[in-house]
């Protein structure tokens, strides 16, 4: 599963995401081949490569472009809480379609 | 990662009291200018960034990591500076999980180390209860017992 994280510089908040998010969904069972992270700027053009995109919740919204393409956008409030990230995984479509649960 | 703000003077227990979130971010930038990370540049467009985008920079409640883009032209070198605030600064009214103690401001001219950098923040700040022993932490006396008890 190739995942990016983004938030808006690229720098700070969304390497912290991808480290949480990385080390999340390994624990719960995903195979991760690709991991980067980026600017939303960014990532809105890019995010087509990627199966899920993470990223703060307020950015979610400029995302909406992604989603309408079907694309998996998920926000997170607390960058450092395993537990949102793996609650809101559980949510999505993520588990179905990656790990036939 | 706490030996590694007190090995590279980059930690600050100021007794300035920002009067808003703005202040602060200012006071956060003081350690980074001191040690040649950043320049005003940098710490105005950090502010921006906040106004812009709203208070993502904190990260969990009493934490802030206040940077910017790293190509900004004020991104001198590559560290984080920790600054301890002796008071709570709000960067949303009325929303206390946007409340910040704790000011750790990015600089990142070097990739490789500022992602090493940041996985000793994470694991530092993902320890048991360490969040709210820094926020109590008001000398440097305060501070080398939280390193003795997390051995960090």
């Amino acid at each position: 599963m190739k995942v990016l994280t983004a938030c808006a510089n690229g720098s700070g908040t969304s390497l912290m995401l991808m480290r949480t998010a990385k080390k999340t969904l390994e624990k719960m069972g995903f195979n991760i081949t690709q991991c980067d992270h980026t600017s939303v700027s960014e990532a809105k053009g890019t995010a087509r490569n990627y199966d899920v995109v993470f990223t703060s919740l307020p950015f979610v919204k400029m995302f909406k472009d992604v989603t309408d393409r079907g694309g998996e956008v998920i926000g997170i409030k607390n960058v450092m809480s395993q537990q949102e990230v793996e609650e809101k995984v559980k949510a999505s479509d993520l588990e179905k379609k990656f790990l036939n649960k | 990662m706490l030996r590694y703000f007190l090995e590279n003077g980059l930690i600050n227990i100021t007794d300035k009291h920002p009067q808003n979130w703005e202040e602060a971010i200012r006071i956060s930038g003081e350690i980074m200018k001191k040690n040649n990370l950043v320049t005003d540049e940098y710490i105005d467009q950090v502010i921006a960034d906040v106004k812009k985008y709203g208070p993502y920079i904190v990260i969990v409640p009493g934490v802030a990591m206040p940077h910017s883009s790293a190509e900004n032209s004020g991104v001198l070198g590559t560290g984080i500076g920790f600054t301890i605030m002796p008071n709570t600064v709000s960067f949303e009214e009325g929303n206390p999980e946007k409340d910040a103690r704790l000011f750790f401001m990015l600089a990142a001219k070097d990739h490789d180390t500022h992602v090493k950098n940041i996985s000793k923040l994470a694991d530092m700040l993902m320890e048991d209860g360490m969040v709210e022993d820094l926020k109590k932490v008001k000398n440097m006396d305060d501070y080398h017992e939280v390193m003795a008890k997390h051995n960090m």
